[in-house]
């Protein structure tokens, strides 16, 4: 089969690779009809996230039709068209049991990586390095699905297309709980760092949540654009203005109640301090750059919550805790558990009170994905979210 | 009971172990005795002055019992050592340093450009390593560098007897000074090591003994964790390198595994203690006796939130420390190799089987890729569900 490979810092490939089998009981091998670049995918390709071998088929958001199930798989039979979380999740183990998916205490064979790196190990996920599991991605023509019982949602609602539930595989879950978690009261106003697709999809599920106002911060005038436009959101170019100041202004010197990164690592940011992390980061004395972080909780009305999606690899500097500890702010963060979220969110699809479609800017087949990710990378052609056919 | 070799009595076991009484001891009809001469007491013998502080617990341990109560606690003197070769190796290296003018008339060469370069090198790499052993809480790896650093001097001085000395004397007596420090080197790594791991009283003198322990929660009760361990033939489906365990009955079993070059290693195992729900012990029988053992116990975790396994097993590794350290080399380390079983043990009990990733089918670096089908052939079979249906033919892309 064709698969996306990752082939090292700012490479990828479309290889051709073994077909997937069923290794597991719990094993199905999906034929792929729909795949997404994610934005966490960059930090791959740019080379923030460790452990990752030449050869690795990328790719965790993806859906497509059942071509093969293991022999414990008794909810889904060939045919039956599927959305598959990102997290790998036993659903058995203590952390599946009390929801918190992205944490399975199962799902990562090469959990002595993680517990190097962070103490204790989460859940694994498809295509995100080694230290995650090692697990070949979605971004390829069949992929295989560990525990499908628990991370495979069939979709029976012929009336819905690819477009408008292939991202109950990651992109709405993590918006919808980045705004979850920062338990929005009525009249609430809530600030986003980052317009990509988390950051629309966090502004969007604050709506829904009951936020009054969203405010969007980010440096691209398309992006804004699509935030003002579909998510109702006022917008602050970083660019242009003091962020902090701007902020404050627009909230009557308070603060936003909530605060959501929806930049993580790679965020970018003016001044010396953003100079300086670029500088650390190449010579692997930073391993991330925490510019939203840092902006978010310096602009959090005091008491509030500071609730983090964007994805963070290792360390970070000039933590600004002081104003955390003094200022009594939350801070709330995970990968997402996105099976606790699937039914609910494919629910609000099918009441058509969100039509997820909004974010894609460009399809392409899966051949093109090289050119792809440096289109979604450098931000080229106006380009919010990459769909791949693997099939086109 | 006294040990054999009274040095000085610690009256302190281990923390958080508890000493077993010489009537449980007896009890089980163990008639197994602490050797006399354990490799330490031989090494204490050996470097007079260097080796008299070390202090043993009242209560030798009985194999098998989770009690490890020989504690050793003569780290002092080791760390006393590597403390002073530190200032040591910083105040030669700042001699060679500022100074290799001098140093290289000391050692009779010629203080030309070449030979003093070679000082300034040789002086930044004492000061690295010097800081190095001052600045880490366990200096052995850094002493263990010394002993490079000084093979390194060795190898220069005697080129230089060969050719270039222009005073054998001095060359020579810089030589022996070196081979001094370096026994001085091997003696401190000697002492840190031995403080690491005690040894075990029933080992052949100069075996050592390596202990690890791990423990790991799962979503299962009590009484079935336990019935899961105390069937032999369960091991295998989470122990990677446990190829089939026999139950012989009355506790025996038999173990085997293959070694590298298709050699395949059995061995016996009786169960020395078997509390229900609480706690199984074993030890290795035969020509292998009583050199390794473990235990294991089982305890409720907090708010009915499964049960607690501790593993505890103590072992003298194949090939004694050389064994150990070639083990280690493969990262087939002992305490990694007992996590990773426990993590395979606990997605057993909870999801009834161990998962596989396309990277850690094969041992070794294999990218996130489906596996090839000569690469699956390597996994035997065991932990695989074969493919049903020829899917691969349908899509036509093979």
């Amino acid at each position: 089969m064709l698969a996306n490979c990752w082939m090292g810092v700012g490479k990828t490939e479309v290889r051709e690779v073994p077909d997937p089998q069923i290794l597991n009981r719990r094993d199905i091998i999906v034929k792929v009809t729909s795949t997404a670049i994610c934005g966490s995918d960059l930090h791959l390709y740019n080379g923030f996230v460790p452990t990752m071998l030449p050869g690795d088929i990328l790719g965790h958001e993806f859906m497509g039709i059942v071509e093969e199930t293991g022999p414990e798989i008794t909810h889904l039979k060939p045919g039956d068209r599927v959305v598959v979380a990102f997290p790998i999740s036993c659903g058995r183990c203590g952390q599946c049991k009390r929801g918190l998916y992205s944490t399975c205490e199962n799902s990562n064979p090469n959990a002595w990586l993680a517990e190097k790196q962070w103490g204790h190990s989460p859940c694994g996920i498809y295509g995100y390095s080694h230290t995650l599991g090692g697990f070949a991605g979605g971004q390829a023509q069949y992929v295989r699905v560990p525990y499908a019982d628990v991370g495979a949602l069939k979709i029976e609602d012929d009336s819905l297309a690819d477009e408008h539930v292939l991202f109950l595989s990651d992109i709405f879950p993590t918006g919808y709980m980045g705004a979850e978690m920062c338990n929005i009261q009525p009249g609430d106003t809530v600030a986003v760092w980052g317009c990509g697709p988390v950051g629309l999809f966090a502004m969007a599920s604050a709506r829904l949540l009951g936020a009054e106002r969203v405010i969007a911060i980010d440096r691209f005038d398309y992006r804004l654009r699509i935030a003002r436009e579909k998510c109702g959101a006022e917008t602050i170019d970083y660019e242009e203005v003091d962020v902090l100041e701007a902020l404050n202004e627009l909230t009557g010197g308070r603060g936003p109640d909530a605060c959501i990164d929806a930049a993580g690592t790679e965020a970018h940011a003016t001044g010396p301090l953003y100079l300086a992390d670029r500088v650390k980061q190449r010579l692997m004395l930073e391993t991330d750059r925490p510019t939203a972080l840092r902006q978010a909780i310096m602009a959090c009305r005091n008491g509030g919550t500071i609730s983090v999606i964007g994805v963070y690899a290792g360390f970070i500097d000039h933590f600004p805790m002081g104003a955390v500890m003094n200022r009594s702010l939350t801070i709330r963060t995970g990968q997402t558990h996105v099976q606790r979220y699937m039914q609910p969110l494919l629910e609000l699809i099918q009441e058509r009170r969100i039509d997820p479609s909004f974010v894609i800017t460009h399809e392409l087949p899966l051949r093109d994905a090289p050119r792809a990710y440096e289109i979604f990378n450098r931000k080229e052609d106006n380009c919010e979210k990459v769909v791949l056919k693997p099939w086109n | 009971m006294q040990p054999a070799t009274p040095s000085r009595i610690d009256a302190e076991p281990l923390e958080g172990t508890i000493p077993e009484t010489e009537s449980d001891y007896e009890a089980r009809g163990n008639t197994m005795r602490p050797t006399t001469e354990s490799g330490r007491d031989r090494f204490a013998t050996a470097l007079p002055g260097l080796g008299h502080d070390f202090t043993t617990s009242p209560t030798p341990a009985v194999a098998g019992a989770a009690t490890g109560t020989i504690a050793w606690t003569g780290s002092d003197r080791g760390e006393k050592l590597a403390r002073a070769l530190g200032a040591f190796s910083i105040g030669l290296g700042l001699a060679q340093l500022l100074t290799p003018r001098q140093l290289s008339r000391m050692v009779g060469l010629r203080p030309n450009t070449r030979n003093t370069t070679v000082m300034r090198i040789l002086g930044l790499r004492e000061i690295g390593t010097g800081i190095a052993i001052l600045a880490y809480p366990r200096p052995r790896a850094w002493i263990a560098t010394r002993i490079a650093g000084d093979l390194v001097d060795l190898a220069l001085l005697g080129k230089s007897l060969v050719r270039g000395s222009k005073n054998r004397v001095k060359t020579t007596s810089a030589a022996l000074l070196t081979l001094g420090v370096t026994a001085l080197d091997i003696a401190t790594t000697e002492l840190l090591t031995e403080a690491r791991k005690a040894p075990s009283p029933e080992l052949a003198p100069g075996l050592r003994e390596t202990k690890v322990r791990d423990s790991i929660t799962v979503e299962a009760p009590v009484d079935e964790v336990y019935a899961f361990w105390r069937d032999p033939t369960n091991f295998p489906s989470f122990m990677r390198r446990i190829e089939s365990v026999q139950d012989l009955g009355n506790g025996r079993a038999r173990w085997q595994t293959s070694a590298p070059g298709g050699k395949s290693i059995e061995w016996e195992t009786e169960l020395l203690d078997d509390v229900a729900n609480s706690r199984l012990a074993w030890r290795t029988t035969g020509h292998a006796g009583g050199r390794d053992s473990g235990v294991v116990t089982f305890t409720p975790a907090p708010g009915g939130r499964g049960t607690v396994v501790t593993v505890e097993l103590r072992y003298a590794p194949p090939g004694g420390k050389l064994g150990a350290a070639f083990l280690k080399l493969i990262r087939k380390e002992p305490s990694q190799e007992l996590a990773e079983s426990l993590r395979a043990f606990k997605q057993v009990i909870e999801t009834g089987e161990v998962l596989l990733s396309d990277a850690t089918v094969v041992p070794g670096p294999h990218p996130a890729r489906p596996p090839t089908p000569e690469e699956l052939g390597q996994l035997r079979g065991r932990t695989t569900y074969p493919s049903p249906t020829g899917r691969r033919q349908a899509t036509g892309n093979r």
